[in-house]
């Protein structure tokens, strides 16, 4: 079953904004920073990385691929 | 959450890009963090109904007998320029309602922004709330 990814922004009342991506395991959740750059048309003046960051992510076709050589 | 970003959109940073052909003409002045011409107009026009002189990097308005001149300063920031000392309470207090509407303009062009973007993009928007501090939250499901 696959994880629901999403991603969260907050404007707050002075216009300050944080952006996360939920559900994405490992570097690739950075594959995200261009598209919330170009949404809110902004620069990112910080990065704060969580644990989910350093997990790996389990790819189903990467399975189903290991099943069929059996 | 896997990674969290801190944004300043470009509508709130400053930056120098003072235009030199706008020259200090008056006595006393207060610096604000407002930065787009047409979000203070907006917010002149909602708040004060007010006529304003003069576009770009220096304009004018007066509001409850005050002459208020908008300037660009070399931060990138608007500032108020006024000719009187015994009006600095009344522009004092005039300033701190025009910012304070400012920033909820500021937050609505954002979010429409950012909404107009998502769409372009193709991305669902899940579910939007206003926090009880003011904050929208905006959820978009990236599965596609």
């Amino acid at each position: 079953m696959s994880t629901e990814r999403k991603l969260i922004i907050s404007i707050d009342k002075d216009g300050n904004v944080t952006a996360e991506i939920n559900g994405v395991k490992g570097p690739s959740c950075k594959d995200y920073t261009k598209l919330i750059e170009q949404l809110i048309e902004g620069k990112i003046i910080n990065e704060t990385l969580t644990s989910e960051y350093y997990e790996q992510e389990i790819k189903t076709d990467d399975r189903s691929h290991l099943s069929n050589n059996l | 959450m896997s990674v969290r970003y801190d944004i300043r959109p470009i509508i709130v940073l400053g930056e120098a890009n003072w235009n030199r052909s706008a020259e200090k003409q008056s006595a006393f002045t207060f610096p604000t963090n407002m930065k787009s011409e047409g979000l203070i107009r907006n917010t002149l026009t909602k708040l004060y109904q007010a006529k304003i002189n003069g576009k770009g990097n220096l304009f004018e308005t007066v509001i409850n007998d005050c002459q208020l001149v908008f300037q660009m300063s070399g931060s990138g920031f608007y500032e108020v320029n006024y000719f009187y000392s015994q009006e600095a309470g009344d522009v004092a207090a005039l300033i701190s309602d025009i910012e304070a509407e400012y920033k909820g303009m500021v937050q609505d062009y954002i979010y429409n922004t950012i909404k107009a973007k998502a769409a372009e993009k193709g991305l669902v928007l899940e579910q939007e709330a206003v926090q009880k501090n003011q904050s929208i939250v905006l959820t978009f499901n990236l599965n596609g």
